[in-house]
């Protein structure tokens, strides 16, 4: 392959679009109404589970990709059978109690090398696989969001029981949903560890929740086009600007959850909040027709 | 024994917090996310006032004083905003997300990122032995002024005047509105009453640690939403003994099992108690008109 990309860039690249990946999986389960905040420790089963097979076993990268997506996977399901009964803000806590317990216990499990984490993690996927699989899925969502299955989750999002009314079954598809997206959070957190090469337990708490939230929020839970707007414009505007990692990046995202929150409750993508734009730019140019109508007939 | 003493003076300060949130959350409706930089505050309050020479009395009001503000502020700009906008539940916890990034990163660059000392004199910091126990008169506090100020606050609830307007906000905005209670004021007062007891949480703290930093309280937030619901959201004699319980459990695990499961009490609680009973030990339980 000629290089297209500065090996800087391609860093750059892939972890924008691991952080999409990320995005995604949370802004799939808002679609849904399921408001998780599990998406650090489903991310830290997958960043571990990696670096656990690429480090300490002969694995092929492969197994250390598919793995803890599996595992993952198996762990959502679980938790989703156990919790997902729970409503708002409920959900909310019990799902964040998780993802801070998986972090409390890798970072106190020696074999994961505890406190110090995993070190030495070999490379993974190439940036151009990476955007492959980006667009796979992103395809993949759109078909999904197009189908029975899109409809309904839509429909249990707005009214859990009157969907339920119309034959959804809306355990089985939110449990379904909190699956796929927690494989989804751990292959982005398997892929991760292969780009950096290290992980530790302290990347997996608040920050990595709080910038996630602020891409998804941000993006809005209308279309899966949104949050994928959000988190590329920001992600290029931060590394652009050389702020990547200082405590302004984290101020920044802080701001806009308040402001967005404030402007848009549900976000950018809320057809809703353009349809308000649209009458209030467009209001000022009826009112000089209905002006002008009154003129005609004086 | 000595064991259940400093668990229970742990869970004093566990109980301050958490009955603050509880009462947000009970009276609003409203998960806060910025409720431990509250605390936080609550602490710098009285170290500031400290420096700039106020006896320990006046810094101690101080700290009580800002964490009130600061609470109070946050529903005047963003909570009660949001709530007019009709922002779900969701918009809550990611806005109060945003909050407490902010509040905590003024302070992480107002400190340059580093730990303070915090002063103990005038504080009671002596010891005091009763038969074979030994009680700092710190812990002698903490517990005193936990049970004073909660057992004021459900007295409150339940027999003013002000306690029946809070509860009738609680219970359904609209209604309230319509008997002549003003929702608004409601959420001030309460908002101040949560801050102010999440501040003498954060001084507590600062006391007995005898330094702060910009997250030292952030740990805390987990634990007040663990307190919050074992005992039932919203109901403040419940998270009294919800945070007591789990400061016993946090001292014992560190002295009989092992720190690291000290930090995963909290979360082990909150999932249990979840599962099991969601609407907490001393809730009731909610039913869901369609």
């Amino acid at each position: 392959m000629f290089e297209l990309l500065s090996p800087y860039h391609q860093f750059q690249l892939s972890s924008l679009l691991i952080t999409l990946l990320m995005v995604l999986s949370v802004s799939m389960l808002f679609e849904a109404g399921i408001f998780s905040l599990a998406v650090g420790g489903v991310v830290a089963i997958g960043g571990y589970g990696a670096g656990l097979l690429s480090t300490r076993s002969e694995m092929p990268l492969m197994v250390g990709l598919v793995a803890p997506p599996v595992l993952a996977a198996l762990v959502s399901l679980l938790l989703g059978m156990a919790i997902l009964r729970l409503r708002g803000i409920y959900l909310a806590l019990g799902t964040f109690a998780f993802a801070q317990l998986v972090v409390i216990v890798i970072a106190n499990w020696s074999f994961a090398g505890a406190v110090d984490g995993i070190v030495g993690i070999g490379p993974g996927l190439s940036v151009w696989s990476l955007l492959g699989v980006v667009v796979v899925i992103c395809t993949l969502m759109e078909l999904v969001r197009r189908s029975r299955f899109g409809r309904a989750t839509r429909a249990i999002r707005l009214d859990e029981r009157t969907a339920a009314g119309v034959g959804v079954d809306a355990r089985r598809y939110r449990l379904v949903l909190f699956t796929i997206a927690g494989a989804l959070a751990a292959f982005a957190g398997a892929c991760d560890a292969h780009l950096v090469g290290v992980v530790s337990s302290d990347q997996y708490g608040f920050s990595l929740l709080v910038t996630v939230f602020a891409f998804a929020l941000i993006g809005g839970t209308g279309h899966w086009l949104g949050p994928v707007a959000a988190t590329i414009c920001f992600t290029l505007f931060r590394q652009s600007f050389g702020y990547s990692g200082s405590g302004w990046e984290q101020v920044g995202y802080g701001a806009a959850l308040v402001v967005i929150m404030l402007v848009a409750p549900n976000g950018l993508s809320d057809p809703s909040l353009w349809r308000r734009l649209r009458s209030a730019a467009g209001g000022p140019g009826r009112r000089r027709v209905a002006a002008s109508s009154v003129g005609g007939t004086r | 024994m000595q064991q259940l003493i400093n668990g229970v003076a742990l869970g004093g300060t566990f109980a301050l917090l958490g009955v603050g949130l509880t009462l947000i959350w009970g009276v609003m409706g409203v998960l806060t996310f910025a409720q431990a930089q509250v605390l936080t505050w609550g602490g710098f309050g009285t170290l500031v006032a400290w420096e700039l020479g106020a006896s320990v009395w006046v810094a101690f009001g101080a700290g009580v004083l800002t964490g009130a503000v600061v609470c109070v502020l946050v529903e005047v700009t963003v909570i009660g905003p949001l709530r007019r906008r009709g922002g779900s539940e969701f918009s809550f916890v990611a806005a109060t997300m945003g909050v407490s990034v902010l509040l905590g990163f003024f302070l992480e660059w107002r400190t340059h990122a580093q730990t303070l000392t915090f002063p103990r004199e005038g504080f009671p910091t002596g010891s005091m032995r009763i038969g074979a126990l030994t009680l700092s008169e710190l812990q002698v506090a903490i517990i005193v002024i936990t049970i004073l100020v909660s057992a004021a606050l459900m007295a409150t609830l339940r027999w003013t005047r002000f306690g029946r307007d809070v509860r009738a906000v609680a219970e359904s905005r609209e209604v309230a509105s319509l008997l002549g209670v003003s929702p608004r004021a409601t959420y001030w007062v309460v908002s101040a009453i949560a801050g102010a007891l999440a501040a003498i949480a954060g001084i507590f703290q600062g006391v007995s640690n005898a330094n702060i930093s910009y997250s030292s309280g952030d740990h805390l937030l987990m634990i007040a939403f663990a307190v919050a619901v074992v005992g039932g959201i919203g109901s403040v004699g419940g998270a009294v003994v919800g945070g007591l319980a789990i400061g016993i459990v946090q001292v014992f695990a560190v002295a009989y099992v092992s720190s690291a499961f000290q930090q995963a009490a909290a979360f082990l609680a909150i999932l249990i108690v979840l599962v099991l009973r969601p609407q907490g030990l001393f809730g009731r339980e909610e039913t869901v008109r369609v």
